[in-house]
């Protein structure tokens, strides 16, 4: 029995995170907007439910929905400023925004619980329960993104990842298209974030660490970028991963790392591919060899 | 009044000297191999944890302590180059990743090796200064003259030595630089070398004042990347006014408001500076 539920548990970690890595798809993988701070969505919309669920709203899918609310604001302020922006920048204000997120849940404790968080009381009548949510969750999100990835708009995404001048130049409303994919993004990962701290009862400034923004990128990598079926298999092989080596989440962490950097340097060219061509028209010198 | 106005002013500065140490080399990689290293905020953080094992645990003295840091920082930044960086060097992005990927491996290579709680390392200078009636530590007032020998030795470098040319060349244009017979490969790995050193020699100088953790390198790295997109990637003197900029704008803020805020200003620098001139000061064009 414990074992079982233990799996469950497993499964429904699994399913949150996939859902994570699919938003984190939806917006590099197919638009091209590669960021290294999607924990800030993730904790965004974890901190916004806890605190609407502990002082206002009693229906946790309600607050849930409003985490992802507040995760697509948080994504509209970085959608609006980030119209210009190569590679670099974005990568580099996503990761401060993430990283300031979790200094301010540290420090504004009257909201926040600083250092300690919310604790959260059982909102799931059973594990079993929960891990059926997390699982309606996860499919929703995959036929929903997927259905977005297939569909006019995900033409349009693809369009700009591949060389945004030519898509502009054919017309198409870059800053409208990049923002719509923030704001997918942004809504999955907050709604995965406060589902996650529903399920395991406690929103810390941990939801905004590195940590979780590693996670989001390392997901869609192994399992494939720029599928959206690729992120969930990642998901799911991360937590094969952290169980193989289970005892010491350390050692987990590190071999993520390690395996992460291994995929990034002998990636298969299909691989690599995608994410060369996804990124490549960043750089600022045409070298016929990229091409 | 006029004390905050001096911690401000003498604060800033030191912040200023800083900060520049630790953004100078990371913007010379860019001038030079359009490379951006996120993996510099493990090196600040690497350089005082090998300084921690060497003095604290090796029983080494502070001299050899500081010089074995500083070359192991050095060694490691070159072998991370060599072996991660070069073979993927044109797409920005992929350096930017896997420069990522790496910055979380020392991470937790360290977590394993020293543990999650802070380490602690001695102060080589002891005693305090004081300056315009401010007091500091003298350990974090060194860190100015290590800037003014380092920006003195480098602006030599630059300009008299065969090398230091070749380095210039390199950042201007390196496929005419590889048709002069210049190896590119060898000024990056040199220039990596500089960078790690710069960055180590701050760090290491500033570490008695703070506590060691896995986690410490990313939010200064932050910061100095804040700072080389307000200065100009690429450019030496706008790193340097940047620096300063950003110093004394974070003392400001630290010592009015709440030391808290200290990240804060960073990204606020940051988002300015990308809305109105993503160029930077000295910037080269985006």
């Amino acid at each position: 029995m414990l074992g079982d539920r233990y799996l469950l548990v497993i499964l429904t970690i699994a399913n949150l995170y996939a859902v994570l890595a699919m938003s984190w798809d939806i917006l590099a993988g197919y638009a091209g907007q590669v960021s290294f701070g999607h924990a800030a969505f993730f904790g965004l919309g974890a901190y916004t439910s806890a605190f609407l669920y502990l002082h206002y709203i009693a229906n946790p899918w309600l607050t849930m929905l409003l985490g992802g609310a507040a995760a697509v604001l948080l994504s509209l302020v970085i959608g609006g400023t980030c119209m210009r922006l190569r590679g670099v920048y974005l990568a580099l204000l996503t990761m401060a925004v993430a990283l300031v997120l979790g200094d301010m849940a540290v420090i504004l404790s009257p909201i926040t619980g600083g250092e300690n968080g919310l604790p959260l009381t059982t909102v799931f009548a059973s594990t079993m329960n929960a891990y059926y949510s997390s699982l309606v969750f996860m499919l929703v999100s995959l036929v929903t993104l997927i259905g977005i990835s297939k569909s006019r708009m995900g033409l349009m995404f693809k369009a700009i990842r591949e060389d945004e001048d030519a898509a502009k130049s054919l017309g198409i409303d870059t800053f409208r298209y990049k923002l719509a994919a923030f704001v997918v993004s942004a809504f999955f990962a907050g709604v995965a974030g406060a589902f996650y701290g529903h399920f395991i009862q406690i929103v810390v400034p941990s939801y905004f660490s590195l940590n979780v923004s590693f996670y989001a990128i390392l997901m869609p990598v192994m399992g494939g970028i720029g599928t959206i079926m690729g992120a969930v298999l990642g998901a799911y092989i991360l937590q094969l991963l952290e169980e193989s080596v289970r005892g010491s989440a350390q050692y987990a962490l590190l071999l993520e790392a390690l395996i992460f950097v291994l995929i990034l340097r002998f990636a298969p060219s299909g691989l690599l591919h995608i994410v060369r061509h996804g990124f490549v028209r960043f750089h600022s010198r045409n070298r016929v060899r990229e091409v | 009044m006029d004390e905050v106005i001096s911690a401000i002013l003498v604060y800033g500065t030191l912040w200023g000297a800083t900060y520049s140490l630790l953004a100078l080399g990371l913007t010379l990689i860019y001038g030079v191999g359009k490379i951006v290293n996120l993996a510099h905020g493990a090196f600040i953080m690497l350089s005082a944890y090998f300084f921690y094992y060497f003095l604290v645990l090796g029983g080494v003295n502070y001299v050899a302590s500081f010089l074995l840091a500083i070359l192991c920082v050095i060694a490691l930044a070159v072998l991370m180059y060599v072996l991660a960086i070069h073979p993927i060097r044109q797409s920005e992005m992929s350096v930017l990743t896997i420069t990522f990927g790496l910055g979380l491996v020392f991470q937790y290579v360290i977590l394993l090796t020293f543990g999650p709680l802070s380490k602690s390392v001695p102060y080589i200078f002891s005693g305090t200064m004081t300056f315009l009636g401010t007091t500091v530590e003298t350990q974090f007032a060194s860190v100015i003259i290590a800037f003014v020998i380092s920006c003195a030795l480098l602006s030599l470098f630059l300009s008299r030595f065969k090398v230091g040319k070749a380095v210039r060349a390199v950042a201007q244009d390196g496929e005419a630089a590889e048709a002069f017979g210049i190896s590119t490969f060898r000024i990056y790995i040199l220039t990596m070398g500089i960078a790690a050193a710069l960055a180590g020699v701050a760090s290491v100088l500033v570490a008695p004042t703070y506590a060691l953790f896995p986690g410490m390198g990313w939010e200064p790295m932050v910061t100095v990347f804040a700072i080389l997109i307000f200065g100009g990637l690429g450019s030496i003197k706008g790193t340097i006014l940047a620096s300063f900029i950003l110093g004394y704008t974070r003392n400001a803020v630290s010592l009015v408001f709440s030391p808290a805020y200290g990240p804060v200003v960073a990204l606020v620098v940051l988002i300015a500076v990308i809305l109105v001139r993503p160029s930077g000061i000295f910037g080269r064009g985006v």
